[in-house]
């Protein structure tokens, strides 16, 4: 497995948990306001004895969130291994990915106890913003995979000026209505060090204006959370 | 592994600590060991334990001040042999 | 007008004007150099004469424009000097500082402590200060020990205060509310205000006490059971009330500019969730003073509850412009009980949302295994347990306790000096803690003796039959700086880098708990062993081992700004890449050994942490380390255009874009701004690795 890093310790990466960030890398996708770039590509190669040890010892956590890049670009046989030994040591696992992998997901989930799913932008729009043509097909049929789960999902923008406004959140909301998605999550864009320069310049959008967009989104999801400094309900 | 039992003179849990975990180990064929925190302090202090009963297997400490059941000490085992 | 006098006719006259210390102007008279001389060294008469004609032959050779009794002063010096009279010169010469410090001082302030405002209290408190020191190292150390200090082998806290205050104190309150309030100690110079007889009254008094103590006392003021013993003054009283009386009480602490020469009191209150069983049969003060013992602190556990609550919402509040109260820390106590109380969890909730927004709430760990039901915290990391005749106190209503004085322990000095040797390297440190045992008894000495004297009012104060201040009850305190840098110096490795170096370590600290108790048996007093809040020691030891020990010193920082200093006692490197589960493993497994106080840091990133998580983060640490007494320090940058807080060290304000910030983070045991901070400790704040919680 391709390793990128861990944050040893997370009160805000797993709801309801404390947890170790493992991060992986490699990633399809090319957004511009991608915040770990870094990982897009490269890694150190480990096997998942490693990964295992540097968890194991931590008593500090409950839980496990494997990020990326995108933890589901990884061999699915390690994938499955790594998630059995974490299970056994009674650690929850979440998993943040980007929806690419509609088939491995739909095999990790047994043993998953929480997804956070990007939905970028509106089916339309997701090829020109990720940089590959079957992104939207693969996105949605990875969603549709999550709806019927049983498993406990979220489903999140990152709310960038200039890419995402008013009508496109409404538009997402709307075709997250049509899944039955309980629980939608607006991100605040953060302008340090993201992959295109252009928009290191560009300002994230207030608070108050994210709890705007959040109020637009209710109107087709039960739940809305606006992450920004900490959680808030819409 | 070992499993390890810190005691102390006059502690009036340790010898039903013990008792519990001397029959698990046998079960489980692990190597038994006690330690007097007393007399090695700076042992039981680098496993993060000050008070007795406790018991630890290979480095991790599973009870710390109290007695677990012989079920619960074994379960606690098994997870970490798996 | 000095040209009158300080003309051309002067020196060349007979008689020479000299301007005296009492202020006048008086003709030369070399008959007073005989009679200051003979007075004030002990010399013969005939020396003196010797003496005294020979400065008055150099003044007139001098032809001198300006003469003061200083100036002759430093001239009758010399001629002491060179006649190899080197303990009368000692004894004669004068303290003070070059008129450039001075004007520094005036002009600039100094670094050294952290809470020190440049204003005029502050300015002559420094002034005062530097005479103090002085005195403290020529005329009440020894030679041996004050170079000692000065070579940087120990270091003695509080110089200023050494022949004067007693370190730290935590009070007993319910003594003040049956008794009433004398602030000067004797009533004389100030009123004499009776017991409380209302919560409001109550709650000045708290404040009124711990002000008041702190003008005999060096360092922190601390009142335990703060919620439980005030609990009684709140019956009847609504929610808005108490939290009323909670918001005076901290803005009280927080904003009386008086202490120590412009500083606010250094306190701190401790916070029980509702009323531990230990108080719960104790016959509680009522308002008017008035005990009986048919009504206990168990009645008002309700109250209790609703105070420290209250408590706990001003401090999430902060203050008018949205800033953290730095004063009075508030210690929260874990007890094993209090998670069988309703409410607890949502209390600590409430908790933990302060230590998300301020980081300014502290933990004591009652569930370790090692402290006992009570233990005392107070200053940057006091933690005592009681004995026997405490609890007595404790029974009685006045249990009260505290530290005589605070001496480190150069680590790091020991290894360059004992050069792999371990036999000599436990040798220098048995060495090194007599000289600080020596240093702690001459100040026993001294403060019982201005007890006697009478310059320490309040601390003798009767108590039924006894002073207040019981000098052979508070602790002795010997601390030590540079754990680690002592590890790596002798064993190769920092105290993270093996499970050996750790070991060896924690044989280390052993081995001076191990000769304290020793001391204490053979003496009856307590001594103890301490991590020392290292705020200055921690940089000026590392300064001077750079100096001496070139090449072989092993200090963090920069070296080439001389921005150095000492990792605090046996912490791990601020800076080392460690997880945190591992960092409080190892900074855990010295904290029973630390009898006399112990602290760890939890440094959160720049971030919003969940606060439930956070709470079960401290379940954790408190179930699962050793940690006795632990803080989440959070950096956060103020601005002072739009008055903006946030998280993290920040060079301009992430919401007006505005440069003009100040930063606060905790320095040793405590918040404060970090343009106070000296340049070791400026330089750790940068190096420290936070865990980034969210």
């Amino acid at each position: 497995m391709l390793w990128g890093g861990i944050l040893d310790l997370s009160t805000i990466d797993f709801p309801g948990k404390l947890c170790s960030v493992i991060f992986f890398a490699g990633c399809p996708f090319r957004c511009p306001y991608c915040q770990n770039h870094r990982l897009l590509s490269g890694g150190i190669k480990v096997g998942v004895d490693e990964i295992v040890e540097a968890v194991k010892r931590n008593y500090l956590i409950d839980g496990v969130c494997l990020t990326g890049g995108e933890p589901l670009a990884q061999d699915l046989e390690e994938l499955l291994e790594l998630l059995r030994r974490l299970k056994d040591l009674g650690l929850a696992v979440k998993i943040d990915t980007n929806g690419y992998y509609p088939e491995k997901l739909s095999k990790v989930l047994d043993l998953v106890d929480y997804v956070a799913m990007d939905f970028k932008t509106t089916p339309e729009r997701y090829a020109e913003l990720t940089g590959r043509g079957d992104s939207a097909e693969r996105v949605l049929k990875s969603l549709e995979i999550l709806a019927n789960s049983g498993i406990e999902y979220e489903v999140r923008t990152t709310v960038v000026p200039t890419i995402i406004d008013g009508e496109e959140i409404e538009k997402i909301s709307e075709v997250l209505s049509e899944f039955g998605v309980r629980k939608y999550v607006l991100q605040q864009f953060r302008n340090e060090d993201v992959l295109d320069e252009k928009l290191r310049n560009v300002e994230p959008y207030p608070k108050g204006y994210l709890l705007e967009l959040g109020r637009i989104a209710k109107r087709n999801v039960p739940k809305v959370i606006v992450r920004c400094e900490g959680e808030e309900e819409v | 592994m070992k499993l390890i039992v810190f005691t102390k003179k006059d502690c009036p849990q340790c010898p039903n600590a013990k008792a519990i975990a001397k029959e698990v180990a046998e079960e489980l064929g692990l190597e038994y060991e006690e330690i007097d925190i007393e007399k090695d302090l700076i042992t039981a202090l680098q496993f993060n334990v000050a008070s007795t009963p406790s018991i630890a297997f290979g480095e991790e400490v599973l009870f710390r001040g109290e007695v677990p059941t012989k079920e619960q000490l074994k379960q606690e085992i098994l997870k970490l042999m798996k | 007008m000095p040209e009158t006098f300080d003309t051309e006719y002067d020196h060349n006259k007979e008689f020479l004007t000299v301007r005296t210390s009492r202020n006048m102007l008086e003709s030369f008279d070399r008959r007073k150099i005989v009679q200051s001389l003979i007075k004030e060294t002990g010399i013969s008469k005939e020396i003196a004469e010797e003496i005294a004609l020979e400065v008055e032959e150099t003044i007139k050779k001098l032809k001198l424009k300006f003469i003061s009794a200083p100036l002759i002063r430093e001239i009758v010096n010399v001629k002491l000097l060179e006649r190899r009279l080197e303990d009368a010169r000692r004894d004669y010469t004068r303290l003070g500082l070059p008129v450039y410090d001075a004007t520094q001082i005036i002009e600039k302030g100094v670094r050294e402590n952290a809470n020190l405002q440049h204003n005029p209290e502050t300015i002559h408190k420094l002034v005062a200060d530097w005479v103090m020191k002085e005195y403290a190292l020529l005329k009440a150390l020894p030679l041996h020990l004050a170079d000692a200090h000065m070579r940087g082998e120990i270091h003695i806290h509080d110089l200023e205060y050494f022949v004067t205050r007693p370190y730290c104190f935590q009070h007993d309150l319910r003594w003040f509310l049956k008794n009433g309030l004398k602030v000067d100690g004797t009533g004389e110079n100030t009123a004499v205000a009776g017991p409380a007889k209302n919560a409001e009254v109550a709650i000045l008094h708290a404040a009124k006490a711990l002000a008041a103590a702190q003008t005999n006392f060096a360092g922190g003021q601390g009142l335990d059971f703060f919620n439980v013993w005030l609990a009684p003054y709140m019956a009847g009283k609504t929610y808005k009330e108490i939290k009323q009386l909670a918001q005076m009480f901290i803005y009280e602490l927080s904003q009386m500019y008086v202490a120590r020469g412009g500083q606010v009191v250094f306190s701190d209150i401790d916070i029980e969730y509702g009323v531990p069983k230990i108080c719960q049969d104790l016959p509680a003060v009522l308002p008017g003073g008035v005990v009986k013992d048919s009504i206990t602190y168990g009645d008002f556990e309700e109250e209790a509850i609703m105070f420290a609550r209250a408590l706990t919402e001003v401090y999430l509040e902060g203050d008018y412009v949205g800033k953290p109260f730095f004063f009075p820390k508030p210690n929260y106590k874990l007890r094993r009980e209090c998670f069988k109380k309703e409410g607890f969890d949502e209390f600590m909730i409430l908790v933990h949302k302060v230590v998300a927004k301020y980081g300014s709430p502290y933990f004591l760990n009652l569930l370790a295994g090692y402290l006992p039901d009570n233990v005392f915290a107070q200053c940057c990391r006091l933690v005592l347990s009681p004995d026997n005749t405490d609890w007595e106190d404790f029974k009685n209503g006045c249990m009260r306790t505290g530290s005589l004085q605070v001496v480190t322990i150069n680590l790091p000095r020991i290894a360059y000096e004992s050069n792999g040797n371990d036999e000599k390297l436990f040798e220098l440190l048995e060495e090194r803690m007599k000289l600080a045992r020596e240093v702690i008894e001459i100040k026993r000495d001294i403060i019982l003796k201005r007890m006697k004297q009478g310059s320490l009012p309040f601390l003798t104060q009767d108590v039924n039959g006894e002073p207040y201040y019981r000098v052979d009850k508070v602790v002795r305190s010997i601390g030590f700086v540079g754990l680690n840098e002592m590890l790596k110096a002798h064993t190769g490795e920092e105290l993270h880098e093996s499970k050996d170096a750790w070991r060896f370590g924690l044989e280390v600290i052993k081995r001076m708990m191990d000769i304290a108790m020793e001391w204490s048996e053979e003496t009856g007093q307590r001594w103890v062993i301490t991590q020392t809040p290292a705020e200055s020691a921690s940089h000026r030891l590392a300064l001077l081992d750079l100096k001496e020990f070139n090449g072989k010193a092993v200090v963090q920082g920069d070296v080439k700004t001389g921005a150095v200093y000492y990792t605090n006692s046996s912490h791990v490197r601020v800076s080392a890449d460690v997880p945190l589960f591992e960092r409080l493993r190892i900074e855990g497994a010295f904290h029973p050994l630390c009898n006399g106080g112990m602290m760890a840091h939890v440094w959160i990133g720049e971030s919003s942490p969940n606060p439930e998580l956070l709470w079960e983060l401290t379940k954790k640490i408190a179930t699962k380390t050793l940690i006795g007494y632990w803080a989440y320090t959070k950096d956060m940058t103020f601005c002072r255009d739009c008055k903006n807080l946030s998280g993290g060290i920040k060079k301009s304000c992430p919401n007006c874009g505005s440069s003009n910030v100040e930063w606060y983070s905790r320095v040793t045991g405590y918040y404060q701004r970090v343009s106070g901070w000296n340049d070791g400790k400026r330089k750790e704040l940068f190096d420290r690795k936070r865990v980034n919680l969210g």
